[in-house]
């Protein structure tokens, strides 16, 4: 008896075990695959930053933009769409927007005169050739035929609940927090009109993953629920939503390589309130910023080397060479420390080699919730062998936190990828007067 | 003496040879220990950094100082620790299946390490944000781990029946993974993933100022286990047996509970639950070293599970690359196939 328990028990542990290896297994050649299709997204990138084109140029060469090698379909469909988008809007101009995404993948816009077509590609880690396709109608006008059985959101929209904190941003934006009727993670908002509007129960926590309050969610009458995707698992999520006759769009900001490209989604956001003009303007004031910005550090001489984040005990994940981080601080005359790596996503390399490779960084950035010098110690004592902390050259991005430990970072920072960067030039390049003050970033002394 | 009557083969002089190697093994793999790492250092470097450090290379002797040596002792203090500790707990409730955790001392370190970081937001309405320290976890876990010694303490002086406590021990480490569960689904990513990196365990991220309170801690409760080999013996027969022999099992079970929450806690709240380990080694130590003597089976677990600390971490470092696997996920990895290749092996001598 005894020995027929423990082979089982020890046959379940040998199954955990292959299972970890095997995940392990998959992620490592998800990661090379993600690498490979990175540069045929770049290829067909190559056409899309010129300035200015016209709509339908815009709205090919973001289907190009998609991967025209991984897209064949959608750029196929994009062509069909876009071609008679000329002729349509000049007979009913109701918009007249410039519907233009320069930076951003994942999503791109298309103005049919009586409705816009917004179509989001890819909106989750390691998807390919996914597409969700949303058609929004004014909600003063009919519905046109051709739209039967498409998935249609009337806009504007005027109650909204928001899965992520860093939607706040992009609403907050645009002018419409009023419109937050309920929101995931109440306790790590920054907004303070969003918290007062939590504090007085006008806005409402749903909760999370499989925690969500489907209940409150039908009670609120959202006609608009923004959504997140970390995997393909949040399809089930999304359509259990549907079935209650909800409207869920996916949000896939957090993807972008670049803050621009980030930022730029609040042309995303914008087109459901019929404020695309808006959106457009305020992401053009931020592009021209931090191009500004960028060009004051553009001829710099020495480009301070710089190590990013803090271990989980003797694991240390540094964010991918291609990461949004990696991107902002090049922009701000900096050398990522893992220049060489390729990768979007972030990988775990050992606390030994981040101490060898750290004695030649000049600077330590976002370091948690790091807020002094003895608590970045308190977490390991060894950090004082880091020449960043014997040259008390650490700055984290945690000035602006909320009392329940939201960091604005996250959430303003998302639209306000110019006052990120200024911040990183004051730090780097002191000499470039890039601002008084620091807007998310603290020296950690 | 009694102990003659339960070696299943009088064979000592074969188990003092088994020892002898074992002794000279774990020196060897302390030093491939040093060896491997994402860095590359060659041997007379090592050498250099530990003797003449005044001579070598600032950066090397800080890994070798910093991070290596207290690395591959913490190796073998936790294999040595979980190993002991699962050995008494397998003699004491005479089942194969129980380790070091089976009291509840894994669940209880969880729970103070899970109210620590991921606060007590969930339950209480409010939310904790704070930097964690390294201290803080240790002596969260230690808490923990001593509140359910306690429990396990008081049940045991008041209930007889061995086969009782076990259950309770069982009870209680369910119930207080529920709660830990709950706070787990109640907090939000970042913290959520420092919390299950605790419980995936790992041996570098002890200094060597936490060591010399590891080293003290460990070294007390071997050294309960050394004295305990002879009530560990009489469990062997049977609580009723040891008690015709006049011993005082009230007292023998309370210092082999002792013995094991100190080892099992204190590497538990510095390394993490580390699993397998302690349920894997005894049965090796048995099935090599062939004997039920405990005199034997305790140096014999402390080697093997030393070894085999050893070895999973030199594994672990995945020699040539930068990154690392979690530990724990090693041992499983590497001490499943031995146990399945002895217990085949030795399936006629039903040792198990």
């Amino acid at each position: 008896m005894g020995e027929n328990f423990s082979l089982l028990s020890i046959y379940d542990r040998f199954a955990d075990g292959c299972r970890l290896f095997a995940t392990r297994l998959c992620i490592e050649i998800d990661r090379s695959f993600s690498i490979k299709q990175e540069n045929e997204f770049r290829l067909g990138m190559e056409s899309c930053q010129l300035p200015d084109t016209k709509s339908h140029q815009i709205c090919f060469t973001n289907h190009i933009r998609a991967g025209f090698l991984f897209f064949m379909p959608v750029l196929f469909l994009g062509l069909i769409c876009c071609a008679p988008t000329k002729k349509k809007s000049a007979d009913h101009s109701i918009t007249g927007h410039n519907l233009n995404v320069i930076y951003a993948k994942g999503f791109t816009i298309c103005d049919f005169g009586k409705y816009r077509k917004v179509t989001v590609l890819d909106p989750w880690q390691q998807s390919a050739g996914i597409s969700f396709e949303y058609y929004l109608v004014d909600r003063d006008n009919e519905l046109p035929a051709e739209l039967t059985g498409k998935e249609v959101i009337r806009t504007p929209v005027s109650r909204v609940i928001c899965l992520s904190t860093s939607h706040i941003g992009f609403l907050s934006a645009l002018n419409e927090i009023p419109s937050l009727k309920a929101l995931s993670g109440a306790a790590f908002v920054s907004d303070p009109g969003v918290l007062k509007a939590i504090s007085s129960k006008s806005v409402f926590d749903v909760g999370y993953d499989q925690g969500i309050n489907y209940e409150l969610i039908l009670s609120l009458k959202p006609d608009l629920i923004m959504a997140y995707g970390v995997g393909g698992e949040v399809t089930g999520f999304i359509n259990k939503l549907r079935d209650l006759g909800l409207n869920v769009i996916l949000n896939g900001e957090y993807l972008e390589e670049n803050s621009l490209a980030k930022a730029e989604w609040i042309k995303f956001v914008g087109a459901f309130y019929n404020k695309d003009q808006e959106a457009a303007d305020y992401f053009s004031k931020i592009e021209k910023n931090y191009n500004d910005i960028k060009q004051k550090v553009a001829t710099v001489k020495n480009h301070p080397v710089v190590l990013t984040g803090l271990p989980y005990k003797d694991a240390w994940w540094i964010a991918g060479g291609h990461s949004n981080l990696a991107a902002l601080i090049h922009d701000a005359g900096g050398e990522f420390l893992w220049n060489e790596n390729t990768s979007r996503e972030a990988f775990v390399v050992s606390l030994e080699e981040v101490v060898i490779r750290s004695a030649k960084a000049d600077f330590w950035i976002n370091c948690g919730m790091v807020n002094t010098l003895k608590e970045l110690l308190a977490t390991d004592s060894r950090f004082t062998v880091f020449p960043q902390v014997q040259k008390k050259a650490i700055f984290n991005n945690n000035l602006q936190m909320s009392p329940g430990g939201g960091n604005d970072y996250w959430e303003r920072g998302v639209v306000r990828p110019d006052l990120i960067l200024a911040d990183l030039v004051k730090i780097f390049h002191p000499e470039c007067d890039s601002g008084k003050v620091f807007n998310f970033y603290k020296k950690i002394e | 003496m009694v102990s003659e009557a339960f070696i299943i083969k009088n064979n000592s002089s074969r188990a003092f040879r088994i020892l002898l190697l074992l002794s000279l093994l774990v020196p060897l793999f302390f030093l491939i220990d040093l060896l491997v790492g994402s860095y590359y250092v060659s041997i007379p470097e090592i050498l250099k950094a530990i003797f003449r450090s005044e001579n070598a290379d600032a950066q090397i002797v800080l890994i070798i100082n910093q991070f290596r040596i207290p690395k591959a002792f913490t190796a073998i203090l936790a294999g040595a620790a979980l190993s002991v500790a699962g050995l008494q707990m397998q003699t004491v409730f005479r089942n194969p299946l129980a380790g070091p955790y089976i009291l509840g001392v894994s669940s209880g370190a969880s729970l103070g390490v899970a109210l620590l970081v991921l606060g007590t937001g969930g339950l209480l309405g409010g939310s904790i944000v704070s930097v964690v320290s390294s201290w803080g976890i240790v002596a969260a876990a230690w808490i923990g781990s001593g509140l359910v010694l306690l429990v396990i303490v008081m049940i045991s002086a008041r209930i007889k029946d061995i086969m009782t406590i076990l259950i309770l021990g069982i009870l209680i480490s369910s119930a207080i993974s529920s709660v830990v569960n709950i706070l787990q689904y109640f907090s939000n990513e970042s913290t959520l993933k420092s919390f299950v990196v605790w419980t995936m365990g790992s041996l570098g991220s002890v200094t060597n100022i936490q060591l010399s309170v590891l080293f003290p801690s460990v070294l007390i409760g071997i050294l309960i286990a050394f004295f305990s080999s002879k009530f560990l013996d009489a469990f062997l027969l049977g609580e009723n047996y040891a008690r015709s022999m006049g011993m005082n099992i009230r007292f023998a079970r309370m210092m082999v509970f002792l013995s094991t929450c100190i080892l099992a806690g204190s590497v538990t709240a510095f390394c993490g639950p580390i699993g397998f380990i302690g349920i894997a080694v005894p049965h090796i130590a048995r099935m090599l070293l062939q004997t039920a003597k405990h005199s034997l089976l305790v140096p014999g677990t402390i080697l093997i599970g030393a070894l085999m600390m050893l070895v999973s971490d030199v594994i672990s470092q995945l020699p040539g690359s930068d990154s690392t696997l979690p530990v724990n996920s090693v041992t499983a990895l590497l001490g499943i196939p031995i146990v399945i290749w002895i217990i085949i092996r030795n399936k006629n001598n039903g040792m198990i």
